[in-house]
């Protein structure tokens, strides 16, 4: 069954938000600032969720109860999941016009709701793994389709699974983009005992990546 | 099978003619009962039509039993998009037959109706998402023609989550069908759409486009819809529909189920009857025993009889805008009459100016957005639509079609998220029959001028007379007395002494013996005096006291928002005069010295400024400074020997990353803003500029553009003639562009993997056939040695990087091997 998760308040990071601007000092506080309250009240954060069992098949490929994939990242991520769980997470289409009509008038702070944006669904994720944690699962980090060698092609089985235009408004071209845009598909495995994360960074082929961690 | 010929076992009554009488009863979920009967989660249930005909029968017949009038057929995912259209054919004609067929078979008692089930395609139409608003109608428009030849007795367009995508449907039924149409859009808690629409915006586009019957499915539980429903029931003149699941769902022992049982259902439901929903049924986790114990409840319950809704709304895909005791401020600057700079930007095709004409009027206060682009040499048709598709996108006000052009016209109207303001039609009979059709169509309120074959009468009681005729023919197509807004003409005071009087006793009778709204475009009438502002705001100040319901204006005039809140602020409509306050404080033009233009510096000392301003990204600080140094230098000398050096200079501290993309970008629009000032002062020689022509784009299939618009502006920051020919942009298009222009470069971008494909394509393509031309690609995906496998000229891994290779290319023009 697809469940819903929709939290009321979300925690704002600034230093995220600058990270996601490329602001790597500490100028412009008052034009973020400025900026701020307009965007925040354009948010609407909704996430759409379901379990699946989860069955290694093999020779890099692993049953994911709504689909069957080829990668070996996710067969080392979900390598102690017997479960795992599949949502989609978006702040909306009113914040996406909202970047429009701020960047109609200034690039710059566009820019800057563009990074805001970005923060707030990843928080959005943050706050979804949190509650999903609150309720007893132990988590691996989250995957989503595109990352290491996820084919983005799962996209549509996602949106399949999830009934995602439904749910919660969140659509995918035919070129497999979501629209909304500050939206986040992915997959977290669910172990029986508690696994320290590892680094996010080294499993990943996009080695030009500006936000890749320094190993 | 079994014939389809039907064997109505009792009297089928015209539709809309049962209901004035009768509460009408719809079915309750399909899926569920389908997941029951072994659907696999996954598995498309319309191809049970197909392989399970029985199955869907018996759902049908089981409804029709529990005392069902009307049952959707099981099509609410059956489009082309979906399904190959043969495929598509034998799916919808099965849907078809098969609840005719129960309906054939059902207890006597009742008619017993088909309704061919419309849902949403899943799809978000451009330009968020990839799919084209007359690709909708289309895709809706083949599965309605074909439940419509298979002999349904009506259309339910339901569970639509999006306002324009729900216009799409509706169009296509209206366009391909003659069939009774009712339309359901489903609503979080919020109380809106997915995409933002409330339900009084929900109900006046769609009454506007003769919707049968509107309301709500699906989301939530009967009680937790009944705010929504409340306010479908005060706006709606038609029918309300109400049709919600069965609470909400959790898991227990492994299975779905509900938590509103079907007596709780049925109680919530009748009561909401009782308050006036006419037609009703239930949505996600419902079953028959649901629709019984609803049809118990209903057996002797007379409907509550229809209220014609007597006021005049319009409405954004957002929103509705109300006519009444608060004015109505339609913002007027999007019009070309009399503005040189606008002129310019139309003949460019330089949206993004009329964009931010749109997005500065709503942030001054305008509720309603007119939008003119008529003017000579251009093709208003396209402009228009183009113009209507992109200011909705962006600004979420209401909008006036203001064309004398019928084609524009109708074009607009149907691309238009919304219910509009149509500006205008006068009392002319050319007039009459080419608008009113249109608003009959499409919807929308209309501005009708007072003048007629004759012209404008001079009297008062002239201008009414042409009102009531007005008023008359409107009724002949249907259209009812609150659409018509009517603008008795403010003409010019300095050429006739009566004028403005004439023209407020018109705007009064209008008022209190027609029972309609007036409009009127205020600043006519102080042609040719001085101190215009003053007279304006005066005249506005009486006609708001003699009724004026709204007023075509500038929403960026002190004088005249000051008379509007100071209005507002007398007749009560502003609780403790807070608005006017906050006008005022933040508004009142400031007369101290700093504001003052200061004299002309010393010429080193004002360029030294200028480039501080643009270094500091200060953007109006760089305005000013601009038109200080024009007057002591030529144009392109402070182009050249300021503004380029100073951008350089923060150029060069990003790529030292002592400074980061934000302060790069505040930089650039200074330097823009500095250079529109200058451009402004080359009067003939406005394409005098220094840079090449860039042809810039996002490739097919890619609708992000953030990246390619940052390039943009640091592009025309440096003094570059950039076309943008904005996302999604098919190979064929750039080429077009490449080659009408002669284009020595062309930037693309792509965000994902999936579209760097139409990337090598189109370089491909212009190697091909434009080889002058230099390809640069980026995006978050490419790589240097990406970009070299598709093909492209040079990669760009940021927006300087772009610059500056497009002045090595300008620099070096006539050979490749240079990149």
């Amino acid at each position: 069954m697809i469940r819903h998760f929709e939290p009321s308040d979300l925690p704002l990071c600034m230093q995220e938000v600058r990270r996601y601007a490329q602001l790597k000092d500490d100028t412009l506080t008052d034009r973020l600032t400025a900026l701020l309250p307009d965007a925040l009240a354009q948010v609407h954060g909704r996430v759409c969720y379901d379990l699946f069992p989860v069955q290694p098949l093999g020779s890099g490929q692993i049953d994911l109860g709504f689909s069957v994939v080829s990668s070996q990242s996710l067969c080392h991520l979900l390598r102690h999941a017997s479960r795992c769980v599949v949502f989609a997470a978006t702040i909306g289409l009113a914040y996406d016009r909202h970047i429009a009509r701020i960047s109609g008038l200034s690039r710059a702070d566009g820019w800057l709701v563009h990074a805001l944006g970005t923060e707030r669904v990843e928080s959005l994720c943050d706050a979804f793994e949190y509650y999903l944690k609150e309720e007893g699962y132990h988590l691996t980090r989250r995957f989503s389709p595109g990352y290491g060698d996820v084919p983005l092609e799962l996209q549509r089985d996602v949106f399949r699974a999830l009934d995602c235009p439904r749910q919660i408004g969140l659509t995918l071209t035919d070129s497999l983009l979501m629209s909304p845009s500050k939206s986040v598909t992915a997959i977290i495995g669910l172990t029986e005992t508690y696994e320290p994360v590892t680094d996010r960074c080294t499993a990943c082929p996009q080695v030009s990546c500006a936000f890749r961690s320094q190993p | 099978m079994p014939s389809c010929s039907p064997q109505t076992s009792f009297p089928r009554p015209d539709l809309l003619q049962y209901m004035q009488d009768h509460v009408l009863i719809l079915d309750g979920a399909m899926g569920t009962l389908l997941q029951a009967a072994g659907l696999r989660s996954g598995e498309t249930p319309e191809t049970w039509n197909l392989s399970h005909p029985d199955v869907i029968r018996s759902v049908h017949a089981a409804y029709y039993a529990a005392g069902s009038h009307v049952v959707s057929t099981n099509t609410f995912g059956a489009n082309s998009l979906h399904f190959p259209e043969n495929t598509l054919k034998e799916i919808v004609e099965a849907a078809v037959r098969i609840a005719r067929e129960a309906a054939a078979s059902a207890p006597s008692g009742r008619p017993r109706y088909v309704a061919l089930d419309i849902g949403p395609t899943g799809k978000l139409l451009k330009p968020y998402g990839d799919l084209a608003f007359e690709d909708a109608v289309a895709v809706f428009a083949k599965t309605i023609r074909l439940g419509t030849a298979a002999g349904a007795d009506l259309i339910f367009i339901e569970t639509m989550n999006d306002s324009y995508e729900t216009k799409a449907a509706l169009l296509a039924a209206k366009e391909n069908s003659t069939l009774p149409v009712f339309v359901s859009n489903a609503y979080g808690a919020d109380g809106k759409l997915m995409t933002g629409a409330s339900p009084e915006a929900m109900t006046a586009m769609l009454e506007g486009m003769r919707a049968d019957a509107v309301g709500t499915n699906c989301s939530l539980g009967p009680d937790a819809l009944r705010p929504v429903v409340e306010r479908y029931l005060s706006s709606a003149s038609v029918p309300v529909l109400l049709k919600p699941n069965a609470g909400l769902p959790r898991v227990a022992d492994g299975k779905t189920v509900y938590d509103v049982g079907p007596d709780a259902f049925a109680d919530s439901v009748a009561d909401m009857v009782r308050k006036g929903v006419r037609i009703c049924g239930g949505c996600c986790g419902t079953t028959p025993d649901y629709i019984r114990a609803l049809d118990l409840r209903l057996r002797d319950l007379a409907p509550v009889p229809l209220s014609e809704k007597e006021t005049t709304v319009i409405s954004s895909y957002t929103h509705a805008v109300v006519f009444g005791d608060d004015p109505v401020l339609i913002g007027e600057r999007i019009n070309p009459t009399g503005k040189k700079r606008f002129k310019q930007a139309l003949s460019d095709h330089d949206i993004g100016y009329v964009l931010r004409e749109g997005i500065s009027q709503q942030e001054a206060g305008a509720h309603v957005l007119d939008v003119n682009v008529g003017m000579p040499g251009i093709d208003e048709p396209s402009l228009l639509t183009e113009v209507v598709t992109e200011l909705q996108s962006v600004v979420d006000l209401p909008l006036q079609i203001d064309t004398s052009n019928p084609e524009a016209m109708s074009r607009a109207l149907r691309l238009v998220n919304g219910k509009p303001l149509i500006n205008s039609v006068n009392g002319t009979e050319e007039s009459m029959n080419a608008i009113f059709p249109l608003a009959q169509k499409y919807g929308g309120a209309i501005i009708c001028l007072t003048l007629d074959e004759h012209g404008i009468p001079e009297t008062a009681e002239g201008r009414v007379q042409i009102a009531r005729r007005m008023l008359e023919k409107a009724a002949a197509y249907g259209i009812a007395r609150k659409d018509l807004v009517f603008d008795p003409l403010a003409m010019t005071v300095s050429s006739s002494a009566d004028a403005a009087v004439v023209t407020l006793t018109a705007l009064k009778r209008i008022r209190e013996e027609l029972h309609c709204h007036v409009s009127l475009g205020v600043s006519n009438v102080s042609f040719g005096l001085p101190a215009r502002d003053g007279i304006n705001a005066a005249y506005f100040a009486l006609a708001l006291q003699s009724g004026l319901s709204c007023a075509i204006m500038n929403p960026h005039s002190y004088d005249m928002m000051r008379t509007y809140h100071a209005f507002r602020a007398l007749s009560g409509l502003d609780d403790h005069c807070m608005d006017y306050i906050r006008y005022v404080e933040s508004h009142a033009p400031v007369t101290s010295a700093a504001s003052v233009p200061s004299a002309p510096k010393e010429s080193a000392e004002s360029g030294s400024l200028l480039q501080s301003a643009i270094e500091k990204g200060l953007k109006d600080e760089a305005v000013q400074q601009a038109a200080d140094r024009l007057k002591t230098h030529a144009p392109l000398d402070i182009i050249s020997g300021e503004i380029v050096p100073a951008l350089n200079r923060v150029g060069a501290r990003f790529e030292q990353k002592t400074l980061f993309l934000p302060q790069l970008l505040m930089s650039a629009e200074a330097a823009t803003s500095a250079i529109d000032v200058l451009k402004g002062a080359m009067k003939e020689n406005v394409s005098a500029r220094s840079g090449s022509c860039f042809v810039l784009a996002t490739v097919k299939g890619d609708i992000h553009d953030i990246g390619k618009n940052i390039v943009r502006l640091l592009l025309e920051s440096y003094g570059f003639a950039v076309t943008d020919l904005g996302k999604d942009t098919p190979p064929e298009v750039i080429l077009d562009a490449v080659v009408r222009l002669h284009a020595p470069m062309c930037g693309l971008s792509a965000l994902m993997t999936t579209t760097v494909p139409a990337m090598e394509e189109t370089i491909a393509l212009i190697h091909r056939e434009a080889p002058w031309c230099r390809v640069i690609v980026g995006g978050a995906v490419l790589t240097q040695e990406y970009a070299d496998r598709i093909g492209a000229d040079a990669y760009a891994p940021d927006a300087m990087a772009c610059v500056r290779i497009a002045e090595s290319i300008e620099a070096h023009t006539s050979g490749k091997d240079l990149l």
